[in-house]
């Protein structure tokens, strides 16, 4: 990671989010393999981040993570690699998220009023925020207040600066604001995001002004991600326009997780042929065994990463043996063969389509999905009326039931904390006999 | 027990509910079933063996095997108590069928049960045929720990005999997904906070993609969440929400609000998503007719059909300052809707409106004809009833062969608001799809949509088949839309001009244009040459949408504002209002005119009030900007309603250009919203019409006391100029100024006004108004007027009067007056008045509560005085302490435990008698009647009692008996408005707007609050039926009146009928047996009833349930010789003008008079001609004729004749 970092110095300029042929062909050049190894960590690091800033905003031991803001976060509850890539993040440290997004909320609260006029709404926020009782809150407000262009921005600065004094003064937590995402052409949808875009990025400017006036940490997810545009037909990131889909969560997930603290994402290692570790970065050699027939080796991850998306493995490991017999050799786990390689292909470095440790963060990702769920029915249940509400003498004996999902929540915490732990696990390299390959 | 019902899970449940109809007090439902031998025949072999009785308590459903050892563990268990209380019919769905009673000409068969499905909430066809139903095992509320795991299944009957032989789970991880469509490209659901679109790439019946489409919308309540997911004739979808919901939408276009009841419009590819309406309590229902034009019904109002249109308000909406009213007032709450259009139906149901009313167990018609520019609707013969209690017919779709299919939600209990979430009779796991169909009347064969070219597509959207039409064009919107759009030009050309149908083709064909390009202006032309208003109104819909995308658009509208027809013109008033612009502004208004029907009306003030910053800026340049006719302005500025709009029309009246007939309404309006100075100029010119004799006076005068009501105004006028309108010839002007007066604190006239309220002779109206003048003069001279007035020398009437309004104006220091004047009203004095202002504060409460000890009060009194004060937002104890010691009442607790709850249940079931129980229930003393309705009859301060007993069980209704604060129906709730000035005022929610908010109080008194006023305002949990209403009952007869109130709704004598039945009457009082008042009554001509004159008393008196109106003692009065008679009152409503039929059962002899002609009777019908708006008849029947008892009248068709005519219930 230190590697990385001292690299990327000289490759900031690399663009952020490339499709993978375009990887593979830069890659294709005669440069050094560790280099090469490297440069996929700056590659899906956040280079742009990483040039703005020296400071970082690492979550540690104890922490509990607050998620406030619309959409945005409310739908990262189905989805989870936000969670899923922080937490595998530092997967030592017992950190708590707690998501409490809401769609078409602002800064003043307005969804959370139920009947009651906005105050309320401001009310019930800070009770949601009480209940996630957040030693950090990461804030995404902005998205819906840029429809009002710029005669909606003192208002929303307004109500945000309201909104950091009240959790200033009634918390001690570290505050990161996360500014909105690009809108994006969606054809019919968004015909033309561009001036969407324009009022969006005044908000974007204005949010980075205020995190840096109020020392809060800021995270430019607006200028950072790539979007489709009529002219530009890439993967699209926002199913449309202006909501996320499942990728373009899979790019932002990563690119917070850096930004908070920039890591490498690329693992890598390359195993000589005495079993010996020759260059590696996030991922350690437990173990090695060569024989005659066959190189045994026992890998762990320092952190797991976001499993392969839609064809996009380019997280997971890139293997190397250096200085094989010529031949074909074939890489197995468990009977499974993962890659089929001449020693020179080999040499190179192949990386993995699935590795095993892709199964353990789908789990662990599923496990985070099903604990935000339980703790949605907890802190956002359904017929407030009669819970909390103005009918609650007729059906408020029903709120008994809502501390009883904590139990089930801490249930899923601790299977979350188990998964969040890479496992080590063992591939065998075997030559591939007769005509193979 | 509960340990039990979750170790064995549902089938234990099935074994606890059935067996609840083994009991002994269960002999009523024995008999039912017994006497229906479809089911006794088709009993299964094992039933028989155990016993006839067993047969009923065991009934199992067909997939429950394993009965038999558990019946040993349910005999042990312990609980039985709470079984009392249930109701549980036989699950059997061939029980249930059995139960089900279709209308003639029709049958009913099962389509698909348990497990087929579970609980269906929502249902939808795709263009295979196949049935999608979203379902339910986790309403009301998700359990702790449990993930969310309701499920959309998909149905195909693959033989096509008419029954589901297929059932796939599409999605299994829904949460009370609320509602489906299916469309070509995929699955829309509601599912809580989310509105989810799903693929089936593979079309395996499982979903293989899914996306979240919408969110953001609320959940506060669980049958609320957004719901009725319906394709439009043009592409959109249409989706409502109801009155607890608050959504905040994120679309790519912005955020989108809406609060409370509503109904979404979405363009699904470009997701533009709008507010089609606002309003109604819990929508369920909505569908589109052959036009277009949307029909809403509502589970939770109860004003059955409404007609809906793109800006439309009703009842309970927030956000839009007026509402319409339904069209079928009194109507029991109705669900799922659909609007007939398939051959497999008889011809007289064409276009009828079948509604699910889920409460009474049946399947309920309507027909609309139209009437000007809006409609009329009509209830016709129920299409299914059932005394199966568990039916709950819920939502009801057309499908693809023409039969209707209804989904049956299938439970007890259908509430989470009163009956708690985790209710041990709710049914978790069954459902029934019933399939509704014509006899002897072929089948619709089903078109192969998918397999179809784009030719034959065109053709299916002539078919008469609703269905077939709207899967047609949601197919055709899947294809390539360059290819459609140029086969649908040649299509056109196929059209043969003399099909009588043509213009509904080219007008499918335009909704297709709208629905994959845009708007076809060319055919636009051709429709609105159409000889059919129906055409041209649907064609200016199609431009209200995205009016602005059509440069030709307001050239359209300047040709259809214009129309012949209202419909035409009102639609074209939608369209302005989104067009939006002075130009569109000034053409709204065009349709002015001051015979404007309700709706109409209604079109024009929604339109003008939205385009405020369009045309105001623009009047108030040029104070001629709709014209030179005033009363446009008038009008105009009216729908606006705030003072900043008024200074066109003050510019116009100083410049002398108000002409006659827009005086009085400029007055009026410029008396309301005027600033002082204005108000001067208007009260000078009260005087001068007042003097001149013209009428109009009182209103402008009301006009002034609205606002002076609304905020502090004190204009400068001369005591002479009050002193000579308290001179007027007209007691409403002179009660108007005294008023006033003291409004605008010209204290200089309290002596004349203490001379006023002092002198016997006056009149009640103006007395009360002189001393309310005292009251709200902020002068000595006043206060020692009143203290004179309530000193005990004063006559008592004068006394109470005085004290009351003392007490209005500085109610701490009159606290003993007012304790003093409680102590000496009599039965017939009202101490409201008194108690009011003593009632707004907890301080003041007490105060009066201390000036009471040691006095004494009439009972009657204190009981008034009680009844107010169960619902005061201060507390009162006290002061309800101190009236029970001065009148000597015993306060009674009436909660019951649980043991004496069950207790009592069994009683009931036992000894209860309805028959007895409505005798009670109609007692004058219970004043039941004051609040609630049955059949839309009676007092709506209370919810409507029609079908109470079909969807309470009876422990709620003990409950809500004995204490009316536990339960409070939805719509019930009691606002607390507290004021600036620290004061409290409580009551029902009946209108608020964006300047007032309008409460009704426990003694029905209607409110007005200004918002300036406004501290807060909050939804406090209190019932306005004060507790110990039903305290004087002894134990059996508050067991009848439950047993009553439990038969209210069910299917028996206790079922409100769908006839046009007159409910409410007023009987003439004979005074007390005054004989000079008979004398005269007997002197006069025997048409003299018919008049107006004052001295007749009329009392309300409602009829028994099954419509019979009981006439025992009410007094008869003499009329010439000795013939003694009834003489009886009531009113219809003449929707469209014509000849009018009441049939009169009962007696034989009566006379009617229609307003004061005699009408006269041919074989029990008594047919007049009669004009549109409301007519009195009066009814005259012998005291001594035989079923006199049985007098029923009900209103009916004349064959030939266009009237369309609706009762007038109420209270």
């Amino acid at each position: 990671m230190e590697n990385g970092l001292r690299l990327c110095r000289f490759h900031a300029k690399l663009p952020t989010h490339l499709p993978t042929n375009m990887i593979s062909r830069y890659l294709k050049s005669s440069m050094h393999r560790v280099a090469k190894l490297l440069i996929l960590g700056i590659l899906f690091g956040s280079p742009s981040t990483i040039s703005l800033r020296a400071d970082s905003f690492e979550l540690k031991e104890g922490d509990r993570v607050a998620f406030l803001g619309d959409a945005f976060f409310e739908r990262t509850v189905r989805f989870g690699q936000i969670e899923t890539a922080l937490a595998a993040r530092w997967p030592d440290r017992k950190i708590v998220f707690r998501n409490i997004g809401w769609a078409g909320d602002g800064p003043e609260g307005r969804a959370r009023a139920f009947f009651d006029p906005i105050e309320k709404g401001f009310e019930n926020l800070k009770m949601h925020l009480g209940l996630a009782d957040p030693t950090v809150v990461v804030i995404q407000y902005g998205s819906m207040a840029a429809f009002e262009r710029r005669e909606g921005l003192a208002s929303f600065k307004a109500d945000m600066n309201a909104l950091l004094d009240t959790i200033e003064s009634e918390t001690d937590a570290r505050i990161a604001i996360l500014s909105p995402t690009p809108r994006e052409y969606r054809s019919y949808i968004l015909s033309d995001p561009r001036s969407l875009n324009r009022d969006l990025e005044i908000y974007v400017d204005a949010l980075k002004a205020l995190a840096k006036s109020r020392g809060a940490f800021f995270v430019d997810l607006f200028n950072t991600l790539e979007t489709s545009t009529e002219r530009n037909n890439i993967k699209p990131i926002t199913t449309n326009g202006i909501h996320l889909n499942e990728y373009g969560y899979f790019l932002v997930a990563e690119r917070i997780a850096q930004a908070f603290s920039e890591y490498s994402s690329a693992k890598a290692i390359e195993v000589t042929k005495g079993g010996d570790v020759a260059e590696s970065s996030g991922i350690n050699l437990v173990d090695a065994r060569v024989s005659k027939d066959s190189i045994v080796i026992e890998l762990q991850d320092e952190r797991l990463s976001l499993p392969p998306l839609g064809g996009d493995f380019s997280r997971n490991l890139t293997l190397a043996f250096a200085d094989l017999p010529r031949g074909e050799y074939r890489l197995e786990f468990e009977g499974r063969v993962l890659a089929t390689g001449s020693a020179g292909r080999w040499k190179q470095g192949i990386q993995l389509a699935w590795e095993p440790s892709n199964d353990q963060a789908t789990a662990l990702q599923e496990t985070i999905k099903r604990k935000n769920e339980l703790f949605f029915h907890q802190w956002r249940p359904q017929n407030e009326t009669y819970l909390r509400g103005f009918r609650k003498h007729e059906q408020g004996q029903n709120v008994k039931e809502l501390p009883m999902w904590d139990a089930f929540i801490e249930k899923e915490e601790m299977k979350i904390g188990e998964l969040k732990k890479p496992k080590p696990y063992r591939l065998v390299l075997k030559k591939a006999h007769g005509g193979e390959g | 027990m509960n340990i039990l019902f979750n170790w064995v899970g549902r089938t234990v449940s099935v074994l606890r509910l059935g067996e609840e109809f083994g009991g002994p007090d269960r002999s009523s439902s024995l008999d039912r079933r017994a006497a229906c031998p479809q089911a006794t025949e088709r009993r299964p072999i094992l039933f028989r063996l155990i016993g006839d009785r067993s047969s009923l308590r065991l009934r199992p459903t067909r997939k429950q095997p394993c009965l038999i050892p558990l019946l040993a563990l349910l005999l042990v268990s312990t609980s039985w108590g709470q079984r009392a209380l249930t109701d549980i019919p036989d699950p059997d769905p061939e029980f249930q069928q059995s139960l089900m009673v279709p209308a003639e000409g029709f049958e009913i068969s099962l389509f698909a049960s348990e497990p087929m499905i579970d609980k269906p909430l929502a249902i939808s066809f795709d263009g295979q045929g196949r049935l999608w139903v979203a379902s339910t095992t986790t309403y009301p509320q998700i359990k702790p720990g449990e993930v969310a795991s309701d499920k959309v299944y998909r149905l195909e009957d693959t033989d096509g005999d008419g029954v589901a032989d297929e059932s796939k789970v599409f999605i299994d991880n829904l949460l009370i997904p609320t509602a489906i469509l299916a469309t070509p490209e995929g699955i829309y659901v509601g599912n809580s906070t989310d509105l989810m679109f799903y693929e089936d790439k593979d079309d395996d019946g499982v979903a293989d993609n899914e996306e979240v489409f919408l969110s953001g919308f609320g959940t506060e309540d669980t049958h609320h969440i957004i719901h009725t997911l319906r394709a439009g004739p043009a592409g959109r979808i249409y989706f409502n929400q109801s009155i607890y919901i608050h959504s905040y939408v994120e679309t790519p276009r912005g955020l989108r609000e809406l609060k409370a009841g509503g109904v979404w419009r979405l363009r699904p590819e470009t997701l533009e998503l709008d507010i089609f309406n606002h309003g109604l309590v819990n929508s369920w229902g909505l569908q589109f007719d052959k036009w277009g034009q949307v029909f809403q019904s509502d589970g939770a109002g109860s004003e059955g059909i409404n007609y809906a249109f793109p800006g439309a308000a009703f009842r309970t909406n927030v956000g839009v300052d007026r509402f319409m009213d339904g069209l079928n007032p009194g109507q029991p709450k109705l669900s799922g809707l659909e609007i007939i259009q398939s051959s497999q139906f008889p011809d007289e149901w064409q276009g009828r409106l079948i509604v699910c009313d889920f409460r009474g167990n049946r399947i309920s018609s309507f027909k609309v004809e139209d009437s000007q520019s809006g409609v009329v609707s009509l209830q016709k013969q129920d299409l299914v009833t059932s005394t199966h209690g568990a039916f709950r017919p819920i939502d009801v779709q057309l499908g693809p062969d023409g039969a209707l299919y209804v989904a049956d939600w299938y439970n007890p209990i259908i509430q989470h608001g009163e009956v708690d979430f985790r209710d041990e009779r709710r049914d978790e796991s069954r459902g029934r799809i019933w399939r509704i169909a014509a006899k002897d009347r072929p089948f619709v064969k089903v078109p192969e949509f998918k397999e179809s070219s784009i030719k034959e597509l065109l053709d299916l959207l002539k078919a008469p088949e609703s269905w077939t039409r709207t899967q047609a064009k949601l197919e055709l919107k899947a294809r390539d839309a360059r290819v459609v759009s140029r086969e649908l030009q040649s299509w056109l050309a196929t059209l043969e001009p003399e099909n009588e149908e043509i213009d509904h083709h080219r007008l499918e064909a335009l909704w297709l244009m709208q629905a994959i390009r845009g708007v076809d202006m060319k055919l636009v032309d051709t429709l609105l040459q159409s000889e059919d208003f129906n055409v041209r109104a649907a064609t200016v819909r199609v431009l209200e949408e995205n009016p602005k995308d059509n440069e030709d658009a307001l050239e359209v509208f300047e040709w259809t504002i214009g129309d012949e027809h209202p419909r035409v013109r009102l639609e074209t008033l939608h369209a302005l209002r989104a067009l939006g612009g002075s130009r569109s502004a000034k053409l709204a208004m065009k349709a002015y005119s001051e015979s404007m029907d309700d709706t109409f009306e209604f079109g024009l003030w929604r339109t003008m009030e939205a385009l405020e910053e369009d045309w105001l800026p623009e009047a108030k340049k040029d104070p001629s900007f709709f014209g030179e006719d005033a009363r446009k302005l008038v009008y105009a500025i009216g729908c606006l309603n705030k003072p900043d709009a008024l200074s066109p029309l003050v510019v116009h009246w100083e410049a002398g250009s108000v002409s006659e007939a827009a005086t009085l309404p400029a007055l009026e309006l410029m008396g309301e919203l005027g600033d002082d100075s204005v108000l001067e100029i208007v009260f000078a010119a009260a005087a001068e019409v007042d003097r001149a004799g013209r009428p109009g006076g009182p209103a402008i005068l009301d006009a002034l006391l609205r606002a002076s009501e609304a905020g502090n105004r004190s204009p400068k006028i001369a005591r002479s100029d009050i002193e000579a309108l308290l001179g007027s010839a007209r007691e409403a002007v002179r009660s108007r100024t005294a008023k006033l007066a003291g409004s605008w604190n010209v204290s200089s006239v309290a002596g004349r006004l203490e001379r006023i309220a002092a002198d016997l002779e006056t009149g009640p109206e103006l007395a009360e108004a002189a001393v309310e003048g005292l009251a709200l003069m902020d002068a000595e001279a006043a206060d020692a007027a009143l203290k004179r007035l309530a000193s005990d020398r004063t006559p008592s009437t004068i006394r109470l009067r005085a004290i009351a309004g003392y007490a209005r104006s500085s109610p701490d220091s009159v606290a003993m007056l007012a304790a003093e004047g409680l102590a000496i009203a009599q039965e017939s004095d009202d101490p409201l008045p008194l108690i009011r202002p003593y009632l707004t504060r907890a301080k003041l409460a007490n105060q009066l509560a201390s000036s009471l000890r040691g006095k004494r009060m009439d009972t009657e009194v204190a009981t008034k005085a009680l009844r107010l004060l169960g619902s005061a937002p201060v507390d009162t104890s006290e002061l309800k302490r101190a009236i029970e010691d001065a009148a000597g009442i015993e306060p009674v607790d009436q909660a019951l435990d649980a043991d004496e709850m069950a207790e009592f249940i069994a009683f009931t079931q036992t000894n209860g008698n309805a028959r007895r129980g409505e005798e009670v229930y109609r007692r004058d003393a219970l004043l039941c009647y004051t609040c609630h309705a049955i059949g839309g009859s009676g007092g709506s301060l209370g919810p409507d009692l029609t079908s109470l007993g079909a969807s309470a069980p009876m422990d709620y209704i003990v409950d809500s008996l004995l204490q009316p604060q536990k339960k409070i129906k939805e719509g019930y709730h009691v606002v607390s408005v507290s004021l600036k000035d620290g004061s409290v005022i409580s009551g029902t929610l009946s209108k608020e707007d964006s300047q007032s908010i309008t409460v009704r109080d426990a003694s029905d008194r209607s409110l007005v609050i200004s918002k300036s006023d406004v501290a807060s305002q909050t939804i406090s949990p209190v019932s306005l039926m004060p507790p110990g209403l039903t305290a004087s009952l002894r134990k059996d007869e508050l067991a009848d009146m439950v047993a009553f109130l439990s038969e209210l709704g069910k299917e028996g004598s206790y079922k409100v009928s769908s006839g046009r039945i007159v409910r409410t009457f007023r009987y003439l009082h004979d005074q007390d047996g005054d004989s000079g008042f008979a004398d005269l009554l007997r002197h006069k001509p025997f048409g003299y009833v018919t008049s107006e004159d004052p001295m007749f008393e009329w009392r309300p008196l409602y009829t028994k349930v099954d419509g019979a109106l009981p006439l025992d003692g009410i007094p008869a009065l003499r009329q010439h010789g000795r013939t003694r008679m009834h003489y009886l009152r009531f009113q219809i409503d003449i929707l469209t003008a014509g000849a009018v039929g009441l049939s009169v059962s009962g007696p034989e002899e009566s006379v009617l008079w229609a307003g004061d002609k005699m009408v006269e009777r041919k074989n029990d019908i008594y047919a007049f001609d009669a004009e549109r708006g409301s007519q009195t008849i009066t009814l005259a029947i012998q005291e001594d004729l035989p079923n006199k008892s049985k007098l029923s009248i009900e209103i009916v068709d004349i064959e030939g004749s266009s009237a369309q005519a609706q009762v007038i219930n109420g209270k």
